[in-house]
């Protein structure tokens, strides 16, 4: 395989010893491959903690070089019509294997974001072709998989990965790339990437970039040139009084991040707890956030939710 | 008695003979003089305030001959083809040249009319000749495509002096020895259209009584300007009702001019933050109405949107409010434009990297700086113009 220079890439597990955190998951996956059968899996926990990493694992060591022709990987967060599920899905699932494995793997990534529709369909076609495919669903938050999906799969839930863990992947990665990483910013690394590897590498590799030598200062430059910080300060003008500055703000920072209006909700809510105002007050605009992302899931327009938002915040300043 | 109807025997012949509305009728005249133009003009502006007058004065000034296309004529892509045709292959033989004039271009009819402003948009484009347009409402989301092929000419009410003025020559005209309180009543009735008062001069005249009081006041077509005033201004249910009955303003427009413009009139804390609960409310509303096509929830949708808004504020607002036109649609638009490469360059690299699309976008910022190293763009296959964009 060619040498591939995103981090993400270079340093993603190759054997399930690499796997870090998951000890129970991997040990129940190498006998999966030992014994050459499997059931469907689904894999639930947080981004960044090996999902896709074992998936991966399980396919090239379960049939080897031809790994990629028995292993089909689909995002369903980019392809999350139930028409992907009636045709890629069935395409691949109902031609035989071409190995000595009896299956073929199909891996379904953030299968959370797959509508009910689909996933129905899904398991009418996990029945169906039970015999020739087996499928590895992966996902966020379990509860947002229909029942009878999961009662077909054996689920297995992954951990955060722990700081210590975290950190042998920095220093390893700091080893092979030569960086130089002092023990208060292994931490800080860690406090960013939220127990995220994949977050993690990215913004390690980032980092690199900028200086061998990484420090508090590079990361936070970093990271808070990455977080649109400017929602605070949003927030801020909007308790000033300022409603018509505030919401030209916020339609700036969703358009020039692309981020939607749920996104910026969430982001909303996170901030309320750093504003300086009356802890009562904090625990009543939290209130009207979850208020406003309900109301944005039943209504049409996402702006005029927020711009609600935003006056209830001119309210109460 | 004259057989002959006042407004068609008062007929301004001449620009100067036009009473009010003068810095719009200036740019009309400039444009029709001006050369080369790229675009046509739109007049816009409430009924009897003189578009269409003007255009007729300005024409028989300079000796123009007038291609007239109004809601009478059959306006499809056939129709209004026909008729352009038709006037350019026809040489005028005593005339210095043509000016087309598309009235009431809000009346082009969503069936009947279909092909009408594509086609009249390809004139636009294609035409030597002038080409003016009328319309009472030009913010109808149908003349889009049009309103960006013209400029825009606001023509407004005219005031009850003028009207007067008109009112008082005619009747000197006419031998009729009026009341000037009668008059005066009349002028004010008609709410600044003057092709009204002159038809409720003569119907009056007719039957030998000038009392302002025997004319009905006219029900209008009530434009957004209007609407907006009504529930953003005052708190009068029956008012709103009435104006919201009288417009055939669209709903969702209703809604961006509503979320554009509250913030601009509630001042007050409490009224802003009532007024955009309701309207969030309304959404909520409209939300269920698409999604499940449960149409009932429509009159829940409006009654928050209109009265709900209004009822918002403590107080009438007297202040004079400029309602904007609301240019959030415009920002996204752009914003989809410049986000298309940021898109491309995220597809590329969540396939190097198992990764969703939604995922590479949102990890962006993370990612685009060690994205610009040259041999990595290269390989998981940014292009150039891409990598420029970074």
């Amino acid at each position: 395989m060619q040498e591939t220079s995103i981090w993400t890439e270079k340093y993603r597990p190759s054997s399930f010893d690499d796997i870090k955190g998951q000890e129970k998951i991997v040990e129940k996956a190498e006998a999966f491959v030992k014994q050459r059968n499997m059931p469907h899996l689904l894999f639930a926990g947080p981004p960044g903690t090996g999902k896709t990493s074992l998936a991966l694992v399980i396919a090239k060591k379960l049939f080897g070089e031809s790994w990629k022709d028995n292993f089909l990987e689909l995002n369903s967060s980019d392809e999350r019509g139930i028409d992907v599920i009636r045709n890629k899905v069935k395409d691949f699932a109902r031609t035989m294997a071409i190995s000595d494995v009896p299956f073929k793997i199909i891996y379904l990534d953030e299968c959370d974001s797959l509508t009910r529709e689909a996933q129905h369909a899904l398991r009418r076609t996990m029945e169906n072709y039970a015999n020739s495919c087996r499928f590895i669903l992966s996902c966020n938050y379990s509860s947002k998989i229909i029942d009878p999906v999961q009662s077909r799969c054996a689920v297995f839930r992954f951990k955060p990965l722990e700081e210590a863990q975290v950190i042998e992947i920095i220093k390893m990665i700091a080893k092979n790339e030569k960086l130089d990483i002092d023990s208060k910013s292994l931490k800080t690394l860690y406090a960013v990437s939220d127990g995220d590897v994949r977050k993690l590498e990215n913004i390690l590799q980032s980092c690199s970039v900028t200086s061998k030598k990484i420090d508090d200062d590079v990361i936070y430059n970093l990271v808070s040139a990455a977080r649109p910080k400017e929602v605070k300060e949003v927030l801020g003008i909007a308790i000033k009084g300022n409603f018509l500055k505030a919401r030209d703000m916020l339609l700036d920072i969703m358009l020039k991040y692309g981020l939607s209006g749920i996104d910026i909700v969430k982001q909303i809510q996170k901030e309320i707890w750093g504003l300086e105002i009356e802890d009562s007050v904090k625990v009543e605009l939290v209130d009207k956030c979850g208020e406003i992302e309900f109301r944005m899931v039943e209504g049409s327009d996402e702006f005029i939710q927020l711009e609600s938002l935003l006056a209830h915040f001119v309210k109460n300043g | 008695m004259d057989e002959m109807l006042f407004v068609e025997k008062y007929r301004p012949r001449k620009l100067s003979e036009l009473v009010s509305n003068n810095t719009a009728i200036t740019k009309l005249k400039s444009f029709v003089l001006r050369k080369p133009r790229k675009k046509a003009l739109l007049l816009y502006g409430p009924g009897g305030c003189g578009k269409t007058c003007s255009v007729h004065a300005l024409a028989n000034e300079l000796g123009l001959d007038i291609v007239e296309i109004n809601a009478s004529d059959y306006r499809n892509r056939e129709g209004i083809s026909n008729i352009v045709r038709n006037a350019n292959e026809q040489k005028s033989l005593f005339s210095n040249g043509k000016l087309i004039l598309i009235d009431e271009a809000d009346g082009l009819a969503g069936n009947e009319d279909r092909g009408g402003v594509q086609e009249i948009s390809s004139i636009i484009d294609g035409s030597n000749v002038p080409i003016i347009l009328t319309a009472n409402d030009p913010w109808q989301e149908k003349l889009s495509v049009l309103r960006q092929k013209c400029e825009m000419v606001e023509f407004s009410k005219i005031d009850h002096v003028s009207i007067l003025k008109v009112l008082k020559s005619i009747c000197n005209n006419e031998g009729i020895d009026a009341e000037q309180a009668d008059l005066v009543a009349l002028a004010r009735k008609v709410d600044g259209d003057l092709r009204a008062a002159i038809n409720d001069l003569q119907t009056l005249i007719q039957h030998g009584v000038i009392n302002a009081d025997y004319v009905g006041k006219r029900e209008k077509k009530e434009n957004i300007f209007t609407v907006l005033k009504t529930i953003l201004a005052g708190k009068d249910v029956k008012q709103i009702f009435s104006v919201i009955n009288n417009s055939d303003v669209d709903q969702d427009e209703l809604f961006l001019w509503l979320d554009e413009n509250i913030a601009n009139s509630y001042k007050d804390k409490n009224d802003l933050s009532k007024a955009y609960d309701i309207l969030s409310k309304a959404d909520v509303y409209r939300g269920r109405i698409r999604r499940q096509q449960y149409w009932r929830l429509l009159v829940y949708s409006n009654a928050m949107l209109n009265v709900g808004v209004a009822l918002s504020k403590k107080d009438n607002i007297t202040d004079y409010v400029q309602y904007k036109r609301t240019t959030r649609l415009l920002k996204i638009w752009k914003a989809k434009a410049k986000n298309a490469k940021k898109k491309a360059i995220a597809e590329k690299f969540a396939a190097a990297s198992h990764m969703s699309v939604k995922r590479a976008i949102k990890d962006f910022d993370y990612v685009k700086t060690f994205l610009k190293d040259k041999n990595l763009a290269n390989q998981i296959g940014i292009s150039k113009e891409e990598l420029a964009s970074l």
